[in-house]
């Protein structure tokens, strides 16, 4: 077993981990933060994305040594710890852009590390940021039009206070 | 299974030799993950890279670009110096996969899976990139890209991937990449080409070829078809057929190795319009 301490969301978590653990075993099983959803389990549909120094990666794909003294989002970190939902939460739910809810959570952190780095995208820009999550529900358009809803949205926001997405680390702990 | 984070390369490379080939080397991790997961023996080791600065960066000098094995392909796309002094690195980086695949994966772990259809490795060898091949007790070797992709293992046990060393040198460049969807998909064939021109004459070019073999490998008859000629859709479909006349491409549940053959023709074609 291997020690590590990782932010996650905010809190820093410190705990004991196997060298070949996934940071998505680490994050469901030791953490219990089970909004990060099990897939493909091969880095193919996108599922398990979470946020490691506001970067998006495959937590399936991920070992959880290399997680050690980063800053590591959730699903669970997006809203606020009163439970209000994140402003690309919300156009998400007006725009209908779930179904079955199973890719939402790797949907929205894809699109949180995008709108962080480029907040007025384009559309192609929406579907290459999107391009690694898979959906079989929707047929896509709904979400594209709640990224770029939100977009707008986070804009307007801007203008008045700062956007509520996953906190922008300024360097590793 | 034991695990280790080595803060130099001469620490990682006196647990290569003491591991052998039970030692699992750690550098994004994308593919060892499967590797793993078929099972590991008891006394296998896990050796994490992480820690060695050394291994990470990018550098350059009058001549060359020096890009660390452990450089992903996030950094390969929005590192200023990739992009002055080989943006087909860049390129093809953005072709990697899916952004969550790019935040990782990295150069050196392309090079060593030596996949025939691998994103990195054809640019490489349309650069004339080579790269260091470090072991305990013996100076770096150097060999080429090319070379080194196509053995099987890549690397003997006791070896690890060194710097990749790219020529800076005045180039046209371009890549043409095939894919069953736009998003996410490794090639069904892909080609780099790389030419320095001596006025309007092409004076020295680079065709390689992934998807195309079973490494990626250089397309030397489409080389020759375009060094000394003037750049013109005739010198491109020339360059297009020699080079599928070099591919040796496999049929596999993707694609055929005729359908293969001709879309080496065709992007080779294309790639080579685009110079």
């Amino acid at each position: 077993m291997q020690a590590i301490k990782v932010n996650v969301n905010g809190d820093v978590r410190d705990a004991m981990v196997e060298p070949d653990e996934s940071l998505l075993q680490f994050v469901r099983e030791r953490l219990q933060l089970t909004g990060t959803k099990e897939g493909c389990s091969t880095g193919y549909c996108g599922a398990c994305t979470v946020l490691v120094d506001g970067e998006p990666v495959n937590a399936c794909l991920f070992f959880a040594v290399d997680a050690d003294r980063r800053h590591v989002t959730t699903v669970e970190g997006l809203s606020g710890s009163d439970g209000t939902l994140a402003t690309l939460q919300r156009c998400f739910i007006e725009a209908a852009a779930l179904q079955c809810g199973f890719c939402t959570p790797g949907m929205l952190l894809a699109a949180a590390a995008l709108l962080e780095r480029t907040p007025s995208p384009s559309e192609h820009e929406v579907r290459a940021a999107l391009s690694g999550n898979i959906c079989r529900c929707t047929g896509y358009q709904p979400i594209i039009k709640a990224v770029q809803s939100a977009a707008q949205a986070l804009r307007r926001e801007g203008a008045s206070a700062p956007p509520r997405t996953p906190q922008r680390v300024q360097a590793r702990a | 299974m034991q695990y280790y984070e080595p803060n130099f390369i001469d620490e990682a490379l006196v647990l290569l030799d003491r591991f052998g080939t039970n030692a699992h080397v750690l550098a994004g991790g994308t593919r060892l993950r499967f590797a793993l997961r078929r099972g590991v023996a008891a006394d296998a080791a896990l050796i994490n890279l992480k820690r060695i600065a050394d291994l990470g960066r990018i550098e350059d000098t009058a001549s060359d670009l020096w890009i660390g094995p452990l450089v992903t392909a996030a950094a390969l796309r929005r590192h200023v110096l990739v992009g002055k002094h080989a943006p087909l690195l860049a390129t093809t980086a953005a072709s990697l996969g899916a952004a969550q695949l790019q935040t990782v994966a990295t150069i050196g772990g392309n090079i060593v899976s030596a996949d025939p259809a691998a994103d990195l490795v054809p640019a490489l060898i349309a650069y004339s990139a080579d790269a260091e091949i470090l072991s305990a007790g013996d100076c770096a070797r150097i060999a080429t890209v090319e070379d080194i992709v196509s053995k099987r293992p890549a690397l003997q046990g006791r070896e690890l991937l060194g710097r990749i060393r790219v020529p800076i040198a005045p180039h046209r460049a371009s890549y043409q990449k095939m894919t069953t969807r736009r998003g996410l998909e490794m090639a069904l064939v892909s080609v780099a080409v790389s030419c320095r021109m001596g006025g309007a004459v092409v004076a020295d070019a680079r065709v390689a070829l992934a998807g195309a073999a079973p490494s990626v490998v250089r397309a030397r008859g489409a080389e020759r078809a375009l060094i000394g000629s003037r750049l013109s859709s005739e010198v491109a479909q020339a360059a297009g057929e020699r080079a599928a006349a070099d591919a040796d491409p496999l049929t596999d549940a993707r694609a055929s190795a005729a359908y293969r053959r001709a879309l080496v023709a065709t992007l080779t074609q294309r790639a080579v319009m685009e110079l």
